[in-house]
């Protein structure tokens, strides 16, 4: 059992509970037991040993979303609907993922609160928490910072030049005086690659968040799209 | 072929609580080894992890009971077994009679034991 695969078969684990939430408590708490045993005896049989064999598993178990819509179709009365109205948009991802972008109104603290809102969501995957956060830090402010405090100093030239006078002894008259010839400090990059990596940073700063919103949103939209689905499950036998 | 994967889940639902019931009129059983046994069922299950769904439902309706046995290769399990509501069921015991035709070969004679 590779840690890979364990993390695999966690995090289907986590994400068809996080689907679960508008399941009375007891029901969610079942299912994830059920699943989660499933889980167990398959790895005891040695048919979850690697990540292809957990893959596999997750395959025949199903999506989530069909899951816990079954869970719901089989629970009390109003658990399905209550479910479904229970699952939430992506309201909070869409400000989350604004704030990131948009942080740069409000330096830092507008990134930071929309970094905070990420790490608080339940719908974004740890993975994608990782890239909002990691990719570029502070957002597209701290790419401008980036831009404008490294690179350009890094492809600006500095020249200089002056006069130096020879003196007699250390105080005497100055009785010589020589000119400094111009002098350069050329930039470590040449200016189009420097500009070309500050445009890289900024255009990575507001294209990975929506990257990941846009992840996010198509997995929203295809629970409900199951949640459209008409439900064929009938009635158990009168006694 | 997703969606018709789906569709068949469903019109077999109803069919699975039955099939369910009757594997555990034979037999009290797991959950992971009922779904090994529906398996060889072809198309009788397309999502495995309904069966939990469906389980918890028949616990629920008082139609199956459960308790909790230690097992030798694995983590405790809960077993399913039918409850005397759940066999006096109007049609479980006519479907037992048909497991080999209603449930394809997923009945308990496959060497499962009593």
């Amino acid at each position: 059992m590779t840690d890979d695969a364990q993390n695999v078969l966690n995090s289907y684990l986590r994400e068809v509970d996080m689907f679960a939430e508008g399941l009375p408590a007891d029901e969610r708490a079942e299912l994830i037991a059920g699943l989660t045993e499933h889980v167990k005896a398959a790895q005891a049989a040695g048919q979850a040993s690697d990540v292809v064999q957990a893959r596999a598993l997750i395959a025949r178990l199903g999506e989530p979303s069909s899951i816990v819509r079954q869970a719901a179709a089989a629970s009390d009365d109003g658990a399905f609907v209550r479910v479904f109205r229970q699952v939430r948009g992506t309201a909070r991802e869409t400000v989350a993922v604004l704030l990131i972008i948009m942080g740069s109104f409000v330096p830092i603290i507008g990134w930071v609160a929309g970094i905070a809102l990420a790490w608080g969501s339940n719908r974004l995957r740890t993975g994608e928490k990782r890239l909002l956060t990691l990719v570029v830090p502070l957002g597209p402010f701290g790419a401008v910072a980036f831009i404008f405090g490294y690179l350009a100093g890094k492809t600006s030239i500095i020249c200089s030049e002056g006069t130096y006078g020879t003196t007699d002894g250390l105080y005497g008259p100055v009785t010589s005086v020589a000119k400094i010839p111009r002098s350069c400090t050329h930039p470590a990059m040449p200016p189009t690659f420097g500009l070309f990596i500050a445009l890289v940073i900024a255009a990575a700063s507001v294209i990975v968040p929506i990257v990941v919103w846009l992840r996010v949103y198509k997995r929203t939209t295809t629970t409900r799209r199951l949640a459209a689905w008409p439900v064929g499950v009938p009635p158990l036998p009168a006694h | 072929m997703k969606c018709l994967n789906q569709l068949r889940t469903f019109q077999f639902h109803g069919a699975l609580e039955f099939c369910v019931l009757a594997l555990l009129c034979k037999d009290s059983s797991y959950g992971f080894d009922l779904i090994r046994r529906l398996r060889l069922a072809d198309g009788m299950v397309t999502s495995e992890g309904t069966i939990y769904p469906l389980l918890s439902r028949l616990r629920r309706t008082g139609l199956a009971e459960t308790k909790w046995q230690v097992s030798e290769s694995g983590p405790p399990r809960r077993y399913y077994m039918i409850s005397d509501e759940g066999a006096g069921a109007r049609g479980v015991p006519s479907a037992v009679d048909r497991i080999p035709r209603f449930c394809g070969r997923a009945s308990p004679s496959d060497g499962v034991t009593r």
